[in-house]
């Protein structure tokens, strides 16, 4: 890794794991510009509002029911302990003696358990329901890089998608800008839980992402105005965006590194010798947001998410990653990832896809209902992701599409391979795999249980747990949305 | 109506009918499961023969086969030989139906060029505008529908208040002469408008100026009326529509809009089928006696926009069990593949499975009738799927489909892309050898 790269990774991680709640400012002092990255990253992502109030987690063994770990197993019957808003433990058959003591049981007989579904791809919130002109705040098509908005601050806590999204089993979302822009800002990645403000629903300890798109949308909102009019330009775009980061991060650390080497004689002794001079007073360099976020993904601190259908469109992002030294984590969309999935393979990046979505524009005319199957089959991530409040709703249908279009084409793919498309996968993706995505002792209770096979079309779900709170019950159904109240609807 | 639609799978049949069938064109459908008209799957396994042609089941048994698989494939009937399908598990059904489709018509969404299901310009009735006249026997998106159990649409234009014609496509033949029925089959309307109640206040202009037209042609073509709000043609065209009942297909989602229409249907004395529907469950009871079909959303539950605030999960089960005709659509040329799922999903919210399995085959027949001069024939005969299983369900796939009594080939450019990148790298394409 970059050196650079590993120095700011780790100023950042060190500072961005859970929001905090803010302190209160000392005095009325002014607030004086951040003298570090990490200071303008820790300013800019703290919590206003208190904790969502929850009640304790549930304490709860489910047993009985068929457990899909979506790490290989699969026990039936087998159980799942829920308790302190964690995987207490799991198995097969009925727990050991005194495994999950003083514990509510449930018996799931018939039933299926998986993890929460989890969709790398979702514009709840900031295209919600319902339409309406004033709330499409997903694009910020006013220049073709506004790298430094953040989809975040356009989610609308209230779009009532979100409780549909829960009850199809979704318990982590990531919340993406539009991709009419090369570099459309950052996206966000939120637990399923209903809040005041998306700040308080944010993933704990997810690491920041970012939005990027290729091809047809691009040049399609920009042709007119100003460029990019060709996927030439999206190239240029792109790499004049980046070269600015590259300068805007080399001036920082060159500036944090005159900090640090106040610890060290030696090198402040040169400093002062040093041709600029400078000293303590010597101010920062200028935080910018945009800037921000563009040396973010230089220096690894990101997830980076590209909206790319085409494989040589893919090829060519992986082309300027490879100049400016940072990766991609996920593509999205990725209708023609299957041509290319052995260098995706290879390199390790995710492709985020639907099941059978096509045809609706050139770049989407060489889609296959066998992408995930073939990228599976390969040894290259698979994700099926939505793009839709509709499709969000039964994302394990989804999945349950593409994994029987490959079984009838017979290409090896296996029930667990396609649950981890909706789990592990997106978790890995998100960079949320250690907290979620499977069913493990130790991960986040973020789990589903269902009323049948989750691949099958006559499936609901029963309960969804998140964080070991029931946040969806088929018996009880508040209204989570504000904008639903008062009408009668239940 | 009753008589026809016998023809299309007929139940009732278990003699042999006579037939021009050659000995060989036929096939044996051995020992499936099949749905009958009502979307009930039997309980005994049933034997069908199909012909090439005239493209019909001509034949039906319960129990014994006059017959005995072969070799290769084939196997006797009645003392001749037949290509044998062994149905044995299998559930057979009728071809599914998409009611309100673009598919031959749109071939990549957002390429202008490709798209001919809007004549654009600034015209609002194009009441003569027939898109299946664009149709395009050799879309990619065929093959994929086909796949799907999909055997017959009917193609709608969009744009303007009145739209245009509705026509009946089988998805089989090389030609719009085979694949295009004769005459359409339905009118397309829209409301232009702001206001939902002005876009019905200038449909209603519109359809007065039809009735004096048709009354009066001879002093319209002696330039002796008053001017109307459209062309010759399009009065024309929408004579049907005023005379003969000629179904009108409007798009409304918001129960108030739905009402509003029926009052409107009533007066106008017009046959109405409404596409959407996301709040019709709360005039269920008004949709069923006035006999209107609803093209249903079920993927719909909640504000997708405010005229769908008040949809509902089971709003497509509430609708069937009060008697309203219902039908699915998976509303696009590139998403047949919904059409099942969605389907399936009205029967996970508690739509009985037989009225999905009607309302995917049958209903469209129920919605659009025959109109005395719709050759709906061209639908009819053996438009039949053997399924791996229950239709509905996803792991299921169709494994033989027959169009008009051939089987046609479910193999199109995706599997066509799937075979040259089965392997890697799939292109570039090998340098070749000389001759």
């Amino acid at each position: 890794m970059h050196p650079a790269r590993t120095l700011a990774c780790a100023l950042l991680l060190a500072t961005l794991p859970a929001p905090l709640a803010a302190e209160p400012p000392a005095e009325d002092a002014p607030v004086a510009p951040a003298r570090s990255r990490a200071e303008g990253a820790e300013r800019s992502h703290r919590l206003v509002e208190p904790p969502i109030p929850a009640g304790d987690p549930l304490d709860v063994l489910l047993v009985g029911g068929t457990i899909m770990t979506a790490d290989g197993h699969v026990h039936a019957p087998g159980w799942v302990h829920l308790r302190d808003g964690r995987i207490a433990g799991l198995g097969p058959g009925r727990p050991p003696d005194g495994a999950a003591e003083g514990a509510r049981v449930v018996d799931v007989a018939g039933k299926f358990v998986t993890p929460g579904l989890i969709d790398t791809h979702s514009h709840l919130g900031v295209y919600p329901a319902p339409h309406a002109k004033a709330h499409s705040d997903g694009n910020e098509a006013v220049a073709p890089t506004t790298a430094g908005v953040w989809a975040e601050n356009a989610f609308w806590p209230q779009d009532p998608g979100l409780e549909r999204a829960v009850a199809g089993g979704i318990t982590t979302l990531q919340i993406l800008p539009g991709s009419a822009n090369l570099i459309g800002g950052r996206g966000v990645v939120l637990h399923a839980v209903p809040a005041r403000g998306p700040r308080a629903m944010r993933f704990p300890g997810a690491p920041e992402t970012v939005k990027m798109a290729c091809g047809e949308n691009p040049k399609r909102v920009y042709g007119q105005k100003g460029g990019p009019q060709t996927r030439m330009g999206n190239v240029y775009g792109r790499r004049k965006a980046f070269l600015a980061a590259q300068r805007y991060l080399d001036e920082w650390l060159r500036w944090e590194e005159k900090q640090g080497a106040g610890d060290d004689p030696k090198k402040k002794k040169r400093r002062k010798k040093g041709p600029k001079g400078g000293g303590d007073d010597e101010a920062p360099p200028e935080w910018d947001p945009a800037l921000e976020t563009l040396a973010a993904i230089l220096a690894g601190e990101v997830m980076v998410q590209t909206h790319c259908y085409r494989a040589d469109d893919m090829l060519g992002v992986l082309q300027v990653a490879e100049e400016f030294g940072f990766e991609i984590r996920s593509f999205h969309h990725a209708l023609e990832a299957y041509k290319i999935r052995d260098i995706l393979a290879e390199r390790q990046v995710a492709s985020s896809t639907w099941a059978d979505w096509w045809g609706f524009k050139m770049e989407a005319y060489d889609g296959i209902p066998y992408n995930a199957a073939l990228l599976t089959e390969s040894g290259a991530i698979a994700i099926i992701h939505s793009d839709s409040s509709e499709g969000i709703q039964r994302l394990n249908q989804e999945a349950s599409k593409a994994y029987w279009a490959g079984v009838r084409e017979g290409i090896e793919v296996t029930e667990n391979d396609a649950l981890r498309w909706i789990t592990a996968n997106p978790a890995w993706a998100l960079g949320i795999d250690d907290q979620v995505g499977t069913l493990s002792a130790g991960k986040r209770a973020d789990v589903v249980v269902w009323d049948g096979h989750p691949f099958s079309v006559y499936t609901k779900a029963t309960w969804v747990f998140v964080d070991g709170r029931l946040r969806w019950s088929i018996d009880e159904q508040p209204l989570w949305s504000d904008f639903e109240l008062g009408r009668g609807l239940r | 109506m009753k008589a026809l639609v016998a023809i299309l799978l007929p139940a009732a049949l278990v003699a042999v009918v006579p037939s021009s069938a050659a000995a060989s064109d036929c096939t044996v459908l051995h020992g499936g499961r099949v749905f009958d008209l009502e979307g009930t799957l039997s309980d005994e396994p049933t034997h069908l023969v199909i012909a090439d042609d005239p493209g019909t089941v001509v034949a039906r048994y319960v129990g014994e086969f006059p017959g005995a698989p072969g070799e290769d494939g084939t196997g006797t009937w009645d003392g001749r030989t037949c290509a044998w399908i062994d149905a044995a598990g299998k559930q057979i059904a009728r071809g599914f139906v998409d009611p309100v489709s673009t598919m031959g018509l749109v071939e990549v969404g957002m390429e202008g060029g490709t798209r001919h299901q809007d004549p654009g310009g600034a015209e609002i009735v194009r009441a003569s505008f027939d898109p299946a006249e664009a149709y395009d026997p050799s879309s990619i998106v065929i093959a994929a529908a086909r796949r799907e159990g999909i055997t017959s649409v009917v193609v709608h234009p969009s744009g303007g208040m009145v739209s245009g014609l509705a026509t009946w496509v089988t998805l089989a033949g090389d030609t719009q002469a085979e694949a295009v029925a004769p005459a359409p089959l339905a009118m397309r309307m829209g409301v232009v408008t702001g206001s939902r109640a002005g876009g019905l206040d200038a449909l209603r202009d519109l359809l007065a100026d039809v009735r004096d037209y048709e009354a009066n042609r001879s002093s319209y073509d002696r330039n002796a009326r008053r001017e109307y709000v459209a062309s010759k043609r399009d009065l024309e065209a929408l004579i049907p529509v005023v005379r003969d009942r000629m179904p009108v297909v409007i798009g409304a989602d918001r129960a108030p809009d739905i009402e509003a229409l029926l009052r409107f249907a009533e007066e106008q004395r017009l046959r109405l089928v409404i596409d959407g529907g996301a709040e019709a469950h709360l005039l269920a009871e008004e949709l069923a006696a006035a006999d209107v079909a609803v093209v249903v959303r079920p993927f719909v539950y909640g504000a997708g926009s405010f005229a769908q605030i008040r949809a509902r999960r089971d709003g497509t089960r509430i609708l069937a069990e009060a008697g309203v005709t219902i039908l699915f659509s998976a509303r696009s040329a590139h998403f047949g593949r919904k059409l099942r799922q969605m389907a399936g999903n009205a029967v996970r919210e508690g739509l009985a499975h037989a009225d999905a399995m009607s309302a995917l085959t049958s209903g469209v027949d129920l919605a659009y009738g025959t109109m005395g001069q719709a050759d709906l024939k061209i639908g009819a005969g053996a438009d039949l799927v053997v399924w791996s299983g229950d239709p509905l369900e996803i792991s299921s796939r169709a494994e033989h489909v027959f169009i008009r009594g051939e089987e046609v080939s479910l193999d199109g450019r995706q599997e066509a892309l799937l075979e040259r990148y089965r392997t890697l790298p799939g292109t570039p394409v090998p340098a070749l050898t000389l001759p």
